[in-house]
């Protein structure tokens, strides 16, 4: 492993930042009757009623996670604001995962560069008719584009080497799919629930040995927008909100480069930063909810494996029995929002740690974490804490 | 290159030296496609343009009619409540007359290319449009002009079943 800095780290050094309102729309496969806008405009205007937020006059600072390939438009920045309320006032576009952009959020709020602050991401997947070509896109030209491999190829390669180096078997695999799949079926933001046997995950079609295709969570559809606040500002409004503790990213060297196989370093050190900062002394088991990254099946695992430092102890949390991991079903089975997908993490985060979460509510919860990755080829993500 | 500076050292690539790939060239060829969905606001504009009508939204807050149309008012941050058909004519808000092709060729004729306030809607309301059947050095800001349209059958919902914009003949 690397040898790297300390994480982009926010010091939350005037109070908490709250989230005082969540709004969604979509979460299907294809979300055929809406543009990209309108959907933006609905989850927007849900997640200001939910705040009893008025966006022209009490928003300082609007964020957008989006990646201009994925949207099929250059300098992105120009189709956001009038949808969610920003059309002349502060804006801007990060071409990064939802962590990151809490952790920009929270920047704005404790700086004072804004008291409101909104965080949006969406997912218009099916609008990009080869997914392929902008993944491939993502590859170092010279050296790797060249061959011919697509993420999936090397999302293949690594969980090869992390099924041999992590002392995970394709069994944990399979029950992975399984679990996340079944979980996703009481989940109405979920797409791809299902009644899943080992044997059917056994039997999926190879994508890239041993990649399988239930290995691979599926594109789906969704707009989603956060509403946060400074807590001064949430108590003096008498807002209900959900408190973020500690948020970080970080980046490694990506597996192929850096050869992390069983673990993965920006997941460990973003941990390390964001428990360090919520000042939060547990372990991983203690919190009651965990929406870790599972883009792929075997990310899950290595994700977990990062976050809780032994096998023991993934295991343990894998046994279900203190804490909730992905009850919302994850990428499996709500399907891969692309750079929506933290953001949705975290949105199931805060519904649960509301009471909101309905027929996947965990009883009492009331700390959670939120762990992304930004896909292949990566190697970048985040973590963030959240309690009530 | 500095005016001080009139070498600078270390092996000069030249273009030369390209056509004839002495370097290691990489190039790379990608097909990003894309299929939008048009959403409900485009969609009932591309499908009134196939109808030869133009239609715009109205909101009630801030009491503008919009062209494009759009489901929400980026004003007053509601949703837009009514559609209104507008006429297929305006006047010419802004124009430029361009001797460049999208990919920074040189046309020899050039494009008149125009914002029209379309009548009916708002004030500096405008969608983007070409002119035709006027001279470059005839075009005046506030111009009154129509659209020409396709014929029918070769309309299929798009900003071309316009053909352009020309100056209005009275009636
Ligand atoms: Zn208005």
């Amino acid at each position: 492993m690397e040898k790297a800095g300390r994480s982009t780290i926010v010091l939350l050094k005037t109070g908490r930042v709250e989230i005082i309102g969540v709004g969604y729309e979509g979460f299907r496969p294809v979300v055929s009757d809406l543009s990209t806008r309108e959907l933006m405009f609905q989850a927007a205007s849900k997640a200001y009623d939910d705040a009893s937020v008025n966006p022209r006059r009490d928003v300082g600072s609007f964020i957008c996670c989006t990646e201009d390939l994925w949207e099929g438009w250059s300098i992105t920045d120009e189709m956001v604001p009038d949808q969610i309320g920003a059309a002349g006032r502060p804006l801007c576009t990060i071409p990064a995962d939802a962590v990151t952009g809490l952790g920009t959020a929270v920047m704005h709020i404790l700086s004072g560069l804004a008291e409101v602050v909104v965080l949006e991401a969406h997912s218009k997947a099916a609008d990009v008719l080869d997914k392929n070509a902008v993944e491939v896109m993502a590859q170092e030209p010279s050296l790797l584009r060249p061959l011919g491999a697509t993420s999936d190829t090397l999302a293949g390669l690594e969980m090869d080497a992390f099924l041999r180096t992590s002392g995970f078997s394709l069994k944990d695999v399979n029950r992975a799919v399984v679990r996340g799949k079944a979980s996703a079926l009481r989940n109405p933001r979920a797409s791809y629930g299902g009644k899943f046997s080992e044997a059917d995950v056994e039997s999926s079609e190879i994508l890239s040995s041993p990649l399988r295709v239930a290995d691979k969570a599926e594109f789906a559809e969704a707009g989603i927008v956060l509403v946060l606040a400074s807590e001064a500002w949430a108590k003096k409004n008498k807002r209900d909100s959900v408190g973020i503790d500690g948020v970080a990213w970080n980046s490694s060297l990506p597996w192929i480069e850096g050869g992390e196989m069983s673990v993965s370093g920006y997941a460990q050190r973003s941990y390390s930063d964001a428990v360090r900062r919520a000042g939060f002394k547990g372990d991983l088991e203690d919190f009651d909810i965990l929406e870790l990254d599972d883009t792929y099946s075997y990310k899950l695992l290595q994700h977990l494996l990062s976050l809780a430092g032994t096998k023991a102890a993934a295991r343990r949390i894998l046994s279900g029995k203190r804490t909730a991991l992905n009850p919302s079903g994850g990428s499996l089975g709500v399907g891969n929002l692309v750079e929506a997908s933290a953001l949705h993490r975290l949105l199931e985060c805060a519904l649960q740690l509301r009471g909101e979460a309905g027929s996947i509510q965990v009883k009492g919860a009331k700390k959670a974490l939120v762990q992304s990755w930004r896909g292949i080829p990566t190697g970048t993500g985040g973590v963030a804490i959240l309690s009530r | 290159m500095s005016s001080k500076i009139a070498k600078y050292e270390g092996t000069e690539i030249t273009p030369e030296d390209l056509r004839r790939e002495r370097y290691l060239m990489t190039t790379y060829h990608t097909s990003l496609s894309y299929a939008w969905s048009s959403g409900v606001a485009t969609g009932k504009y591309l499908a009134g343009l196939k109808e030869g009508e133009i239609w715009g939204r109205r909101c009630n807050g801030c009491e503008r009619t919009l062209v494009p149309p759009r489901m929400y008012c980026e004003q007053c941050f509601r949703a837009t409540s009514s559609w209104v058909r507008l006429e297929d004519r305006g006047k010419v808000v802004t124009y430029s007359v361009s001797y460049v092709n999208s990919d920074a060729s040189r046309r020899d004729q050039p494009i008149i290319v125009a914002v029209i306030e379309i009548a009916g809607g708002s004030p500096m309301m405008g969608i983007l449009h070409l002119l035709g059947e006027v001279a470059p050095e005839k075009v005046r800001v506030s111009m009154e002009v129509e659209a020409v349209w396709k014929s029918q059958q070769d309309r299929e919902g798009a900003i071309t079943d316009i053909v352009y914009f020309r100056p209005r003949r009275k009636e």
